[in-house]
């Protein structure tokens, strides 16, 4: 059973919209009605005068693509080569921090207890230090050209 | 569900969908601004607007109708600033209403104005942005089904306004 026209398809057959099937029964009920006729040939004029109208405002602006910048802007380090310049900073951090502990654990019956632990914090802080200083250098120079 | 950390559109492919959307974006954005410069002005500004919320476009859905929406957004922002600062910018002339229909742009557009927002926004976004259907729906967020019956009535209220044409 044809389901009743409803006024908006005929939009819908103008724009092309309906399904062929629907096109084809809403094309049967204008051709059978002169008041449909009259009516969609109206939305026909209109639809035809806007779009002549409009595409006169089409125009191309000057936009500056190439200038668009080539990611957007994170606040994030990258995580993957973070995680590279942490991997390659644990050998020298391991290698800072770990000579003064060699030496400090070879003097250690040597020295005065206190003196030795002293000895091992400030050997640690100190290979902290170095391993932050390189992780800060490398990440300045990774940072994109301004 | 798109979000920051899964890999956005890349530049290139960015670019290349937006040169193709320029010609209508431009046409869009007059007929919203009714200034050439102001339109270029709107459409740098998505340009650049889309680039960085990539992360929130859904590959699946028309990227048209998710970046004319952002130029849209950019062209009222311009309106805004520009009721806000009156500057001695292009004379907007209201046209009297054709009963041939318009002939222009500018008589269309004017037109257009005079219409309910509803019904100006989406014959400005089906004429001048040249959206089909299913791009009409996401841009607006509506089903396909409402945007036949809504760009049908949208015609009635804008023949009426024209006065030249029955419906």
């Amino acid at each position: 059973m044809t389901e009743p026209i409803q006024e908006y398809e005929l939009s819908g057959l103008l724009d092309g919209e309906l399904t062929p099937i629907r096109a084809a029964e809403v094309l049967r009920a204008i051709e059978s009605s002169e008041e449909l006729q009259a009516e969609f040939e109206a939305l026909r004029q209109l639809h035809e005068t806007c779009q002549a109208a409009a595409s006169q405002a089409a125009f191309r602006p000057e936009v500056q693509i190439e200038r668009l910048p080539d990611t957007v802007p994170c606040a994030e380090p990258d995580r993957k080569s973070s995680d590279q310049n942490l991997y390659t900073l644990r050998l020298p951090w391991l290698a800072a921090m770990g000579i003064p502990m060699l030496i400090a654990v070879r003097c250690v019956a040597e020295l005065v207890p206190t003196m030795a632990i002293t000895l091992a914090i400030q050997a640690t802080a100190l290979a902290a230090l170095v391993a932050w200083l390189v992780r800060m250098l490398k990440c300045t120079r990774e940072q994109p050209q301004a | 569900m798109t979000s920051q950390r899964q890999n956005p559109l890349p530049r290139t492919a960015y670019a290349d969908l937006l040169e193709s959307l320029l010609p209508q974006a431009g046409g869009y954005a007059r007929s919203i601004l009714r200034s050439t410069q102001d339109a270029e002005d709107a459409v740098q500004a998505a340009a650049m607007r889309g680039l960085e919320r990539l992360g929130s476009y859904d590959a699946s859905r028309s990227f048209k109708a998710w970046w004319m929406t952002i130029l849209r957004n950019c062209c009222m922002d311009i309106l805004r600033a520009r009721t806000a600062r009156p500057t001695a910018a292009e004379p907007v002339e209201t046209l009297p209403a054709r009963m041939e229909g318009p002939t222009s742009w500018e008589e269309l557009s004017e037109a257009l104005a005079r219409l309910a927002p509803v019904h100006e926004e989406i014959l400005r976004l089906r004429y001048f942005g040249e959206m089909s259907y299913r791009e009409l729906a996401q841009a607006l967020g509506i089903p396909e089904g409402t945007v036949m019956s809504r760009l049908h009535h949208a015609r009635k209220a804008l023949a009426a306004e024209l006065k030249g044409i029955d419906l």
